[in-house]
């Protein structure tokens, strides 16, 4: 059950009033520490252990042009392109779901 | 609180040689007597505990003779000292006083600013430069030390002093002993020193370039200066460690407040790190050359440094970062994020065998100082040049070396060179160290 939208969704819903508007408002980049907590979160929340490698090869095949550079930012024990990913479809839904 | 730690260096032989006599298991600061007119009712130090072959002897005192004498600490282990030290460190962090606090202090200003100086330079050393461990492999931690907490009266000029002709590195180190152990006993000899009544009656403030300034009541301002003086600010109040040339406290004006140039502080942090393990990052001031800020990636993910959004990222604005790659790489497309996003004005990159860097001309409206459409920018820019990278790839122009590692490096290299030749307002240049 480990899809990206499974992932999304149940982040998002994990989120208080007060978390929504923090990932909302988060600056993708995972050098800035404020961001980086959020980047952890996730990647123990979601990208480690079982089912982990295939959200992994999920995100790699729905956005090949930046997963060629993944390695220059993230490594294996920490996927925090992935966590960005995840973050960043999460603020989608965010913003999708205050617009409707 | 342990006033300092001779555990390997107990007999007097050792002592002498840094200036210190010893006498039935105490130790003396030979000229502490000359030097010194304390008060001859404070207290001699006293034995502490005796437990488990760790005997500890407390705190700075006086004899009845009025000999000032330091305390000693014996630990039985390395392990020992690092938690002692661990907790001194912890006990700097809770009870380091505010800006204002410092401010106001009526006890003695001067005192106020050395003791916060030595407090934040111990919070921000630790936090920032220098893992614990060095404190027990530092050769001469110990003497600056002894010199440094041995002497306490004019305590600014004695910090100065116990640094003066050490290497950087130890010489911050040292001052943060120096913090961590000697604060209470400057602050509990605030008002009983002669001669310190100009500086107790004079207002403190900070410049750039100067950190602490001590105005006395002779209308003279005071600070540390000295050829190649780096000041490390951290907030409003500064405090200032020496470099090569050496440093002191005395009178400043136009002539001794010099901080060194931008390029003597990049060299001199850039050689230092650059080939360090751990991501260590420093904020220059692009006019004074000045360290601002230092930020060191955690032991848990030592290639990776973060920096607040808040409190970096606006010293960061107009200013000089750098910044080792331990894993070796050029700049990576979130260093390239975090220098848009910040506005700052050069942002680089050290090995040991290359310094990379960028700076930013003429660059489209809304990016710089923007971090979330540099975000958005470096997506795009990751997007297309993903394309032109596997367009060489299918017809033969490019071929990625094999090794992993030494395929990030080359990747990384690909990347900003395609990432400054499609923006040309990004000046990106890679000199050999």
């Amino acid at each position: 059950m480990n899809t990206l939208q499974a992932v999304v969704n149940d982040f998002v819903g994990s989120l208080g009033s007060d978390g929504r508007q923090v990932v909302r408002q988060l600056v993708l980049n995972h050098q800035v520490k404020q961001s980086l907590l959020w980047y952890k979160e996730v990647v123990v929340r979601y990208l480690r252990g079982p089912g982990a490698s295939r959200l992994i090869s999920e995100i790699d095949q729905k956005y090949p042009d930046e997963s060629i550079w993944k390695d220059l930012d993230s490594s294996d024990e920490w996927p925090l392109f992935e966590a960005g990913i995840i973050l960043r479809e999460a603020q989608a839904a965010l913003k999708e779901g205050e617009n409707t | 609180m342990p006033a300092m730690n001779l555990a390997d260096n107990a007999n007097p032989a050792w002592a002498e040689q840094f200036g210190i006599t010893t006498r039935n298991g105490y130790a003396f600061p030979m000229d502490s007597a000359a030097q010194l007119s304390m008060d001859p009712g404070f207290q001699a130090s006293q034995p502490g505990s005796v437990s488990q072959g760790y005997t500890e002897m407390n705190s700075l005192g006086m004899t009845a003779e009025g000999i000032p004498n330091i305390g000693l600490t014996y630990h039985r282990s390395a392990d020992e000292r690092l938690q002692s030290w661990q907790s001194n460190i912890e006990d700097a962090f809770v009870n380091a006083p505010d800006n204002a606090a410092v401010a106001t202090d009526q006890l003695g200003r001067l005192f106020g600013a050395a003791t916060y100086g030595a407090r934040r330079l111990t919070s921000d050393t630790l936090n920032g430069v220098i893992g614990l461990p060095r404190i027990l492999t530092s050769d001469s931690m110990v003497p600056g030390l002894i010199n440094g907490f041995a002497h306490p009266i004019d305590s600014t000029y004695r910090i100065a002093q116990a640094v003066n002709g050490m290497a950087l590195q130890d010489k911050l180190m040292t001052v943060a002993e120096i913090g961590l152990t000697g604060v209470r006993g400057i602050e509990s000899l605030a008002g009983k020193l002669p001669g310190a009544g100009k500086y107790l009656g004079g207002t403190l403030s900070y410049g750039a370039g100067r950190g602490v300034v001590l105005t006395a009541t002779d209308g003279i301002a005071y600070g540390f200066a000295g050829e190649g003086v780096a000041t490390i600010r951290s907030g409003p109040l500064g405090y200032q460690a020496g470099s090569a040339g050496g440093v002191k406290f005395g009178p400043l004006d136009a002539t001794n407040s010099g901080t060194g140039s931008v390029a003597a502080t990049l060299s001199r942090v850039e050689d230092r790190f650059a080939g360090a393990s751990r991501e260590v990052g420093f904020i220059v001031d692009s006019q004074t050359g000045d360290i601002l800020a230092v930020r060191r990636a955690g032991l848990g993910n030592g290639t990776q440094i973060s920096l607040d959004a808040n409190i970096d990222f606006p010293l960061m604005k107009g200013n000089v970062f750098t910044h080792n790659h331990p894993l070796g790489g050029n700049l990576s497309p979130g260093d390239v994020s975090t220098a848009i996003g910040s506005g700052t004005m050069e942002f680089r990159a050290v090995t040991p065998t290359r310094t990379t860097s960028i700076m930013f001309n003429n660059a489209p409206d809304g990016l710089i100082g923007e971090p979330g459409a540099a975000v958005v920018f470096m997506n795009g820019e990751k997007s297309a040049i993903a394309s032109s990278y596997r367009a060489s790839l299918a017809d033969g122009s490019l071929m990625p070396p094999t090794d992993l590692a030494t395929k990030n490096v080359w990747m990384s290299d690909y990347f900003m060179q395609q990432l400054s030749a499609r923006n040309p307002w990004i000046q990106y240049t890679v000199t050999p160290r």
